[in-house]
């Protein structure tokens, strides 16, 4: 029961990492793929991170991995600020449909 | 001093539990990392700016309480980006691909320190909206200009002032008008 649960949240989490990636490749300027990345991919990382909670051997593990996304979800909310300043700062104008 | 002392236990006791859980729990590693945590948690005091002192008392001694407060609101920010996430995602891959950005800035009520990036970071978790600080505002980069965000950001606004403890300062117009990037530009260029 278990196992399968994880095994799910697993495949869910891969498949927003693939949307975000798909959305990295196919949105227009840098800008729409920060959205991407930010959003789907920390979705996708925290459903993985859930996944492996499930199979962690002790509660110590399971911690260790809920700090490990905190942290890659602090870096990657710093990082798109940083990335759009960057952009910000070379006037590159958004694209506009 | 009383309160120094309990800010300075909690980030005590904070530091302790993480090494604890880099330790994968091992008990003999506990009293080294005792020495650890304690130099950690003496260290915003040692390095705090003088020129700064007032506010560098206030911000440690804050610490544990908006760590408790940021977590209650967790649900709520993990409800939210899981939307977002979901949100783009269905953005991506739609062989038509909906998209219709637009940029405005929304004039912060929050005052300056780590409480608006921490805004700015919600925010680009949340459906549709990327932001990065810009002085007294916030950039705000949306990825569906046909919907209005000022509710939602004002919602996530007053949460983080929560959590961090700080009154929302009086803004004569809460929102400026859109197609201030361009304006910008050019008073740049």
């Amino acid at each position: 029961m278990i196992d399968s649960l994880s095994i799910a949240l697993l495949l869910v989490g891969a498949g927003f990492f693939f949307a975000g990636t798909v959305g990295l490749l196919r949105f227009p300027d840098v800008y729409t793929r920060l959205h991407a990345l930010t959003k789907a991919d920390n979705l996708g990382f925290g459903l993985v991170v859930l996944g492996l909670m499930l199979r962690a051997e002790s509660a110590a593990d399971a911690g260790k991995l809920l700090v490990i996304w905190l942290l890659v979800l602090t870096a990657s909310g710093a990082a798109s600020q940083l990335v759009a300043s960057w952009a910000r700062a070379r006037r590159i104008t958004p694209w506009q449909g | 001093m009383m309160s120094q002392l309990v800010g300075l236990l909690g980030r005590f006791a904070l530091f302790w539990g993480i090494w604890w859980l880099l330790t994968d729990g091992r008990a003999d590693g506990l009293v080294l990392g005792a020495g650890f945590a304690a130099a950690a948690a003496l260290m915003p005091r040692v390095i705090a700016d003088p020129q700064q002192a007032p506010a560098a008392a206030a911000a440690p001694r804050a610490l544990l309480p908006t760590v408790l407060r940021g977590l209650l609101l967790l649900p709520f920010f993990l409800w939210q980006s899981l939307y977002g996430g979901v949100d783009v995602a269905l953005r991506a891959l739609k062989p038509r691909m909906p998209l219709k950005p637009a940029v405005f800035d929304y004039r912060l009520r929050l005052p300056p320190g780590p409480a608006p990036v921490m805004l700015a970071s919600l925010v680009s978790l949340m459906p549709g909206t990327l932001a990065m600080v810009s002085g007294a505002r916030l950039r705000v980069h949306v990825l569906d200009a046909t919907r209005d965000y000022l509710d939602e950001l004002q919602l996530l606004e007053a949460q983080v002032a929560w959590i961090y403890a700080v009154a929302l300062q009086p803004t004569p117009t809460p929102l400026s008008a859109q197609g201030l990037w361009q304006q910008e530009l050019e008073q740049d260029a």
